[in-house]
């Protein structure tokens, strides 16, 4: 048997049929790989991940032909005069949710630099599948571009079959970087990461069944030697701390950045044990100055490994000119005193990256998820 | 002493002006985003957010409550009017507004609506304010096992509506079930029945397909028969406001069990309001006399829905306020309504600026009135629509529906599965299949299925988790009583006739 205050006693010896089978990730070659070409393949920019720079070029390199390919300027385009009319931003995320705020707040702030200030429209679409094929599908023209979920969209696209290829997708951008946080209910017997290592039977975690969430977790969990099962088809955030807090799960891993987590640490009501960043910021400095990063729980390899990722697209074949154009202004967007202003008001994190930093990094969690197939088929099959 | 001194100082603040002016105006924006199908609250609220960053951020949060609060029965206008649910959760008022509104009582109905909103808002307002103290365990106490025995027991209603034909019940939630296994689950990696479609691959979304089987089908049922939505042979509105009015006031208990319903499935994250209102809807079948009457333009039906769905909004309130997990989908840009305004869901709005919730909450209960006011005022011109002859406004009806199945997600697909569900829906009316229980199927079989799978992942595969909670017992219990019940109260009635 084993106690949880919210649940109560349950049996421990049955075991799905995932525990029983269980494999890990590649950690020694994936990690590094990732560390340095994809997940962090463009955290020197934010300038807060350990590992980048020793091995970077390899990625480099097959990144180059990610999106590259379509480089040449096809001349059907708006050329000099782009943007002449009104552009569409596709969110793939949830009304309300934390990419729909980050594309209200480019949609805002963006136009002004622009070439020409005209007005940027966003569709909210709820369903990445859907979002991502608006961009994936849309004319070249820079007319619709977007904000895409990785390196959670790619967990869909190695495992899916979705109907889009991220790697074709022009990136002109990333606006931030979250890095991922472990929590536990606070009211539960979990004071460290470790409580739930050296557990008995699997620790359950808390996770949506499909993107970044449910890759940060396999990720970092299985790295650090959790024995993990996931409780999956929650349909985010709010509901994996509702699910956690009313003992479905013993755990979750979120951005401690994001409302809903944001808020139940501010209250209380989760308890923050394991941090993947090197560094603590805004919500964890206040509230739980003392957690434990991956570093000092001795693995910095997993620093800013597990992470979401808000990064800009244009369609396929997008010409150079007009994704230069974007790129360019995205930059001084996310850099200008109300963009900035917008983020610390809000609480939301930015962490900027140019266009090729953002293509290596998809590029570099798409070898990571390929390489780990087998162990997230493993969890998620 | 606290308490009602922010409850003075926001009822003050809320009846100055020019904040009742926004609060009006909210109420407006709220009515014509909830009448609009595929619009609604959390497209109004997202739409005003970033409208409302040079107010005073008070003035704000009572703009966008007062907006939340006028989508509700904004919805039902176009539920009752044309078979067209505004929102999700106003599919259930179809059922019978529709069906009273083809018996010359749409201003009727729309008062029955009206009533019914306007006070279920203030129950869960006011349940909202007692229930603070208690919300935690309220919220926790329902987990994965209960999920799944909430939506069994809602799934019991089919046989209750399956109107005539059991087994063409059975057959019409079984179609429906299957339809919401479409795609991917969120459980596995896989997807399910999507034959290589790319639209199929988030699975048959709802709204579009409640256009297609109700609204989309009565138009091609209404061109095909001719004449106007209200029966031909009905010359005068055989309805009135007044008595829609006194039929809410007199039937208090379906009007409480709903209200109650809706604010409790309001406060669980992850329930959603069209759940509410089909529960709530259930319930009223199972708990009445006359079960038969329903899907034929029984009132309680209206007030079931329409109760709930205003109080889930209350009850959606608390787990958004004190813990800052959004109950809804709206409630979440409510949320991030709040955070743009600087405010802090938790202890900050609950000790610091207890003003400003309860302001919040009185401009949510006021838009309510306002609401209900405006729609009692303009019932008996909004029926008049129902005897325009049908060739006249078939295709402003068709359009409406499909923009709106079109505007939800500004796919293609959506419009091209409204039309085929259409065509369906017209053959299940043609041959007395329940649509409803399709519906049904569709809102629950998801839940049905992620709460069981969940409770299994949670029990390590162990099935006495289903079975060995208090709250699960009790729902198993009245998951037998809604099946016997029926039963037992049609032999009954066989033995009371044979005698």
């Amino acid at each position: 048997m084993y106690c949880s205050i919210i649940k109560g006693c349950m049996p421990m010896d049955n075991k799905s049929g995932l525990s029983g089978r269980r494999k890990f990730l590649k950690v020694t070659g994936g990690l590094v790989t990732v560390g340095t070409a994809g997940l962090a393949g463009c955290s020197g920019n934010g300038g807060d991940s350990g590992g980048s720079g020793d091995s970077g070029g390899d990625s480099g390199g097959s990144s180059g032909d990610s999106g590259g390919s379509s480089g040449d300027s096809s001349g059907d385009s708006g050329g000099s005069d782009y943007p002449a009319r009104e552009l569409t931003w596709i969110n793939g995320g949830s009304a309300g949710g934390g990419f729909d705020q980050y594309s209200q707040a480019t949609s805002r702030y963006l136009p002004s630099h622009l070439p020409n200030d005209v007005d940027i429209t966003v569709q909210t679409m709820g369903s990445w599948t859907q979002g991502n094929a608006q961009i994936y599908n849309a004319d070249p023209d820079g007319y619709t571009v977007g904000i895409v979920n990785t390196p959670g969209n790619i967990v869909t696209q190695v495992l899916q079959d979705p109907p889009w290829d991220l790697t074709e997708l022009r990136w002109f951008g990333r606006i931030a970087r979250s890095v991922y946080t472990m929590g536990v209910a606070a009211d539960s017997d979990y004071q460290s990461w470790e409580d739930l290592r050296d557990l008995d039977r699997p620790a359950r975690f808390a996770t949506t069944g499909q993107g970044t969430s449910t890759l940060s977790t396999i990720l970092g969990a299985t790295a650090l030697g959790i024995d993990l099962e996931l409780v999956t088809g929650y349909a985010g955030t709010p509901e994996m701390v509702t699910g956690v807090l009313r003992g479905d799960a013993d755990a979750l891993q979120a951005p401690s950045t994001t409302t809903p987590m944001a808020n139940a640490i501010n209250e209380g009501e989760v308890r923050p044990i394991l941090h993947y960043g090197e560094e603590l910021s805004g919500i964890l400095e206040e509230n739980a100055p003392d957690i434990t990063t991956v570093i000092e729980a001795g693995y910095p390899e997993l620093a800013g490994q597990a992470n979401l990722q808000r990064s800009c697209a244009a369609p396929p074949e997008t010409p150079d000119d007009i994704l230069g154009t974007l790129e360019t202004a995205l930059d001084d967007a996310v850099h200008s005193d109300e963009y900035q202003t917008w983020a610390a008001d809000q609480g939301r994190p930015i962490d900027y990256a140019n266009a090729q930093e953002t293509t290596e990094a998809v590029q570099g969690s798409l070898e990571f998820v390929q390489e780990n197939q087998d162990v997230f088929d493993q969890y998620l099959g | 002493m606290v308490l009602f001194q922010a409850i003075l100082e926001a009822l003050s603040f809320v009846f100055s002006w020019p904040v009742i002016g926004f609060v009006l105006l909210g109420t407006i924006i709220g009515l014509v985003f909830g009448a609009l199908p595929g619009l609604g609250g959390t497209v109004a609220i997202a739409l005003l957010i970033p409208v409302t960053f040079s107010f005073d951020a008070r003035v704000a949060m009572v703009l966008l409550a007062a907006t939340l609060g006028g989508v509700a029965f904004g919805g039902s206008i176009s539920a009752i009017l044309i078979n067209t649910p505004g929102t999700g959760p106003n599919a259930a008022t179809m059922f019978d507004g529709y069906p009273m509104a083809q018996q010359g009582r749409a201003n009727e109905a729309l008062a029955i609506s009206a009533t019914s909103s306007a006070l279920g808002a203030l129950f869960g307002l006011v349940v909202l304010v007692i229930a603070i103290p208690f919300v935690r365990e309220i919220i926790l106490s329902f987990t994965p096992p209960e999920f799944f025995w909430l939506s069994i027991l809602g799934l019991t209603i089919i046989a209750l509506t399956a109107q005539g034909s059991f087994l063409k019940g059975i057959a019409s939630g079984g179609f429906g079930l299957m339809l919401s296994f479409i795609g991917f689950s969120g459980l596995f990696s896989s997807t399910r029945y999507t034959f290589g479609s790319n639209y199929l691959f988030d699975g048959i979304p709802l709204i579009p397909a409640i256009i297609g089987l109700f609204a989309v089908a009565e138009i091609i049922n209404l061109t095909v028969k001719g004449g106007t939505i209200a029966n031909n042979n009905i010359t005068e509105a055989s309805g009135s406001v007044w008595k829609g009015v006194k039929t809410v006031l007199t039937r208090p208990r379906v009007f409480f069990q709903s209200a109650a319903t809706g604010t409790l499935i309001g406060m669980i994250p992850g329930s959603g309001g069209t759940v509410a209102t089909f529960l709530s809807y259930m319930q009223a079948v199972q708990t009445s006399d006359n079960p038969e009457a329903f899907g034929k333009g029984e009132p309680s039906g209206i007030i079931a829905s329409e109760a709930a769905n205003d109080a889930k909004d209350g009850g959606a309130l608390l787990p958004t306020v004190v813990f800052g997990i959004p109950g809804s989908a709206a409630m979440a840009v409510l949320l991030g309504g709040f955070i743009f305004h600087g405010f802090s869901p938790g202890r900050d709005l609950l000790d610091s600026n207890l003003n400003v919730l309860f302001s919040l909450i009185i401009a949510l209960g006021l838009s309510n009135i306002f609401t209900s006011l405006i729609g009692l005022s303009l019932a008996n011109q909004l029926s008049k629509l129902t005897r325009v002859p049908v060739r006249l406004i078939s295709p402003a009806v068709l359009t409406v529906a499909l923009v709106g199945a079109y505007s939800l997600s500004f796919i293609w697909g959506d419009v091209i599965l409204a039309v085929i569900l259409g065509f369906i829906g017209y053959f299940m009316t043609v041959h007395n299949y329940s649509r409803v229980a399709v519906v049904i199927a569709l809102v629950l079989g998801p839940i049905m299925e992620r709460a069981y799978t969940q409770s299994l992942q949670i029990s390590g595969g162990e099935f006495g988790i289903l079975y060995t909670r208090p709250i699960s017992i009790v729902l198993i219990v009245l998951t037998v009583l809604s099946i016997a019940a029926p039963i037992i109260r049609g032999r009954a009635k066989s033995r009371g006739d044979s005698l």
